[in-house]
């Protein structure tokens, strides 16, 4: 154990190995969250490669030296918990929510599960076609296909320009042998982050893990060089026309701060400003004013290359004045915002967070976030004191500096009739 | 002593509790109220027994309910909104089949504001003619866009085929042209009807002394209308079997189909949610293990039990690529008909079940809702702890008698490019 930092009953430790363990005692609720995070999303990817890291995801669940085939699905169902996983652009992670008793059973279930896959060769071949349905899936909802030609289009270099699902002729593909590979470099304990939050005792889960996850072998991670976005110097926009759209869809996006920098704090309260909740101004100057039908605001936590996005749903002959109303309103925010207008938004984001961590594994989450992507434990830490140290002046500085006067990447997505 | 029992005696010390109560006001209001320990949250569900049940223009009552909340004699709707928002927490208005609800959410110190607007909202609301038409047109886009989605446009369709004739033939949306014909004089009329005592039920869980809870409510629901709105029985059981088909663009067909249930007073009603569980929630179920992983046809498929007051369907989905469908069609109703079910799934199902209902109720929005549906189902609001006992009663040969209605006939649309 190298070292342990205990602060707010959240305990911190570094197992020698290199992997990072964080336990957040609650006596207030009595499920437990147990989540495993690797840094490996997407962006990893080599061509050849698009789609693995969430393949792989996938593949977890199929098999692993203690736990055969299906067994896994039943254990965690017979206790009455709930599994799942998810891949992103930069994180993949694993979780169990369970009732308190069974907290060992489920962190025994997630070490086998991510520490000693079997990946066999035919269930790698039985898990493609499941996958390229999903692939096909998103292709059948057009808003999930805006969302992916809006990424294209602010990314020319980054890898975020990718999707994280793939290509079905690289899913295709995939062999025993390459998951193997992506998996040993990147499922170890230096790349490791476990977070569990409920009413269990810190000492207790560290001893359980130093003899599970502890046992492994941590190893330098072999990274893919991260190609970043060269900066935008031009506005860009691109139509595309659906015959499945019955309305416009529009997002606008410009490139701004990434998480958890000393001006991004500015951007939250910006963006509660603008465009969280009826009391935004978005919605009041947008949607019940009849302009658009829906809106919504916010960036993407990246670590880099991140970007701020507005989007709205809109009858498509009313585009240009929607644009227009929503140019004049960032335009016009700092002559009308006002300090009580800001005080007001940093109370409902501090307020708001008070019931988001009500569920244990969204503060699981929130903690797996800070140190998987974010790299510092300081953005869940200091995340209220942050947002209550931003200012007027502030929230006007990051409009000036990353909106107000950078270019901007649109994309509408109209009915073809 | 069973994996459930354990499970549930541990959860109903946290979210059980035993500081809950029953109050029942003069004017038939029935007001549910339980006392929570932890950081200081508030929330409630306000239900109103009516749903679309005799409308006159369908449409009406969800028009009606998302107007609530758009201002009354006393508030605007930014002073709405901001009441909840600025304390972190929010409300909304909506209507389902069978109910209109109204939920919120504050911090004890927000609460004392909260309760003067929604007596403001329940007992002087104004339907403002301006935002009447603002949000006609929303509901509007709303109505064709459910068109953009395979589901929604399932959905839609089969609504019309298995309710036929019934008030759940169309969504609460309503219809293009009755929306259109809505007017203010229908929401006012729409609004007396429904708002008496008897229908009302009004479930608030939070951080704060049970009678402290009780007085505040207590002062503001005695103020409503006393009496009852009568809602026709319905029943519209499936006679034959159809399958509909429906051309849309797009990258998988998909397969909805519906089965005739049980109704909520049924001594099966609880063998019923077992059967649906054991047929398609969750990676061990059937529907998943014989569809998805065995033969590869898809990413999702599932069933669903949704409760309603009148023509219970058990319904269940599948989207897959087009070339699959057929055999995707044929297999899924040899599933839910004629897939072997064994004393192991039964038990397993159970603690599904048990597990879910416990971690769905971490938050304190959660628990009202919970409180508040079960008894305006008609079940009563103590049916929130009897529910798993009822699960766990379940036999096999519960199950197997209860399957026989699915086996009936069915009822299935497939959107197919």
């Amino acid at each position: 154990m190298a070292y342990a930092l205990a602060v707010q009953d959240l305990a911190k430790y570094k197992l020698k190995n290199g992997a990072i363990l964080v336990v957040k005692h609650r006596d207030d609720t009595e499920a437990v969250s147990l989540q495993v995070w690797f840094k490996v999303g997407s962006i990893e990817e080599n061509y050849q490669q698009k789609g693995m890291a969430h393949f792989l995801e996938h593949m977890l669940f199929n098999g692993s030296e203690k736990y055969p085939y299906g067994e896994i699905d039943r254990l965690v169902e017979g206790m009455g918990g709930m599994m799942n996983a998810a891949t992103s652009k930069e994180y993949t992670f694993y979780y169990i929510t369970v009732a308190k008793p069974y907290w060992k059973s489920a962190l025994e279930i997630l070490y086998q599960l991510t520490q000693k896959p079997l990946l066999s060769e035919d269930m790698v071949e039985k898990e493609k076609p499941i996958v390229i349905e999903e692939l096909r899936r998103g292709k059948d909802d057009p808003i999930n296909l805006l969302w992916e030609e809006f990424e294209k289009l602010v990314y020319k270099a980054s890898p975020y320009r990718y999707p994280i699902i793939g290509y079905e002729e690289t899913i295709s593909k995939f062999t025993r042998e390459s998951l193997l590979e992506f998996f040993h470099n990147y499922y170890q304990p230096q790349n490791m982050v476990i977070v569990v939050v409920g009413d269990v005792e810190p000492s207790e889960v560290k001893s359980f893990v130093e003899e599970t996850f502890g046992k492994e072998v941590g190893k330098p991670v072999k990274r893919t060089q991260y190609v970043p976005e060269p900066e935008q110097l031009e506005n860009r926009f691109k139509e595309i026309k659906d015959k499945r759209l019955e309305r416009a869809y529009w997002i606008i996006g410009w490139r701004v701060m990434p998480v958890a920098v000393k001006d991004y704090y500015a951007l939250l309260v910006l963006d509660q400003i603008l465009g969280n909740g009826r009391t935004s101004i978005f919605y009041k100057e947008l949607v019940e004013k009849g302009l658009i039908y829906s809106v919504s605001s916010g960036d993407f936590a990246r670590p880099r290359d991140n970007i701020f996005v507005i989007s709205a749903s809109f009858d498509p002959s009313r585009y240009k004045e929607v644009k227009e109303r929503v140019m004049q309103i960032l335009q016009e925010l700092p002559q009308t915002l006002t300090d009580e207008e800001v005080q007001k938004a940093k109370q409902r984001i501090i307020n708001s967070e008070v019931f988001a961590l009500e569920r244990a594994q969204r503060e699981a989450y929130h903690i797996g976030y800070s140190l998987t992507v974010v790299g510092l434990l300081d953005y869940y830490l200091y995340f209220e004191s942050n947002i209550r140290s931003v200012r007027k002046k502030d929230v006007l500085n990051v409009l000036e500096k990353y909106i107000l006067t950078k270019p901007y990447s649109e994309i509408l997505m109209v009915p073809e009739k | 002593m069973s994996v459930f029992l354990i499970i549930f005696l541990l959860f109903s010390l946290a979210y059980g509790g035993t500081k809950l109560k029953e109050v029942n006001l003069e004017n038939g209001v029935k007001l549910i109220i339980k006392e929570t320990k932890g950081r200081g949250i508030v929330a409630g569900s306000i239900f109103i027994k009516s749903g679309t049940h005799g409308e006159e223009k369908r449409g009406t009552t969800n028009l009606m309910a998302r107007l609530l909340i758009k201002g009354t004699k006393t508030f605007g709707s930014y002073d709405i909104a901001s009441a909840f928002e600025d304390w972190g927490g929010s409300i909304e208005a909506s209507t389902a089949d069978d109910y209109i609800y109204l939920t919120f959410s504050t911090r004890p110190e927000g609460l004392e504001q909260g309760l003067r607007v929604i007596e403001s909202i329940l007992l002087e609301p104004t339907f403002p003619e301006e935002q009447l038409q603002v949000e006609k047109r929303r509901v509007i886009a709303n109505i064709r866009s459910r068109r953009e989605d395979g589901f929604e446009l399932a959905m839609e369709r089969l609504r019309l085929i298995t309710y036929r004739g019934t008030s759940y033939e169309v969504a609460p949306e309503g219809r293009e042209e009755d929306v259109e014909k809505v007017e203010r004089e229908d929401l006012i009329k729409r609004w007396q009807q429904v708002l008496k005592g008897k229908n009302i039920v009004v479930a608030v869980v939070g951080d704060m002394p049970l009678e402290e809870l009780e007085k505040r409510l207590r002062t503001v629901f005695s103020k409503l209308p006393p009496g009852e709105f009568n809602l026709k029985a319905e029943d519209k059981p499936i006679r034959e079997s159809l399958v509909e088909r429906v051309q849309r663009e797009g990258a998988q067909a998909t397969i909805l189909c519906a089965f005739e249930g049980v109704s909520l007073n049924s001594p099966d009603f609880f063998a019923l949610r077992v059967l649906n569980n054991i047929l398609g929630d969750g990676m061990t179920s059937k529907l998943f293990s014989e569809l998805r992983e065995k033969r590869g046809y898809a990413y999702a498929t599932y069933s669903a039990f949704p409760i309603r007051l009148y023509s219970p369907r058990v319904f269940t989905y599948i989207g897959t690529s087009p070339d699959k469908k057929e055999n995707a069609l044929k297999d899924l109703l040899w599933v839910v008909q004629e897939a072997e079910i064994t004393n192991e799934d039964l038990e397993l199902a159970k603690k599904k079940i048990i597990g879910a209902y416990l971690l769905d109720r971490q938050t304190r929005g959660r628990q009202a809702f919970q409180l508040g549906f079960w008894e305006i189902m008609g079940f009563g609001y103590k049916m929130d702890q009897e529910y798993v006992k009822h699960i766990e009663n379940v036999r096999l040969e519960d199950v197997l008698r209860v399957r026989e209605n699915l086996k009936k006939a069915h009822q299935c649309v497939v959107v197919e490019p």
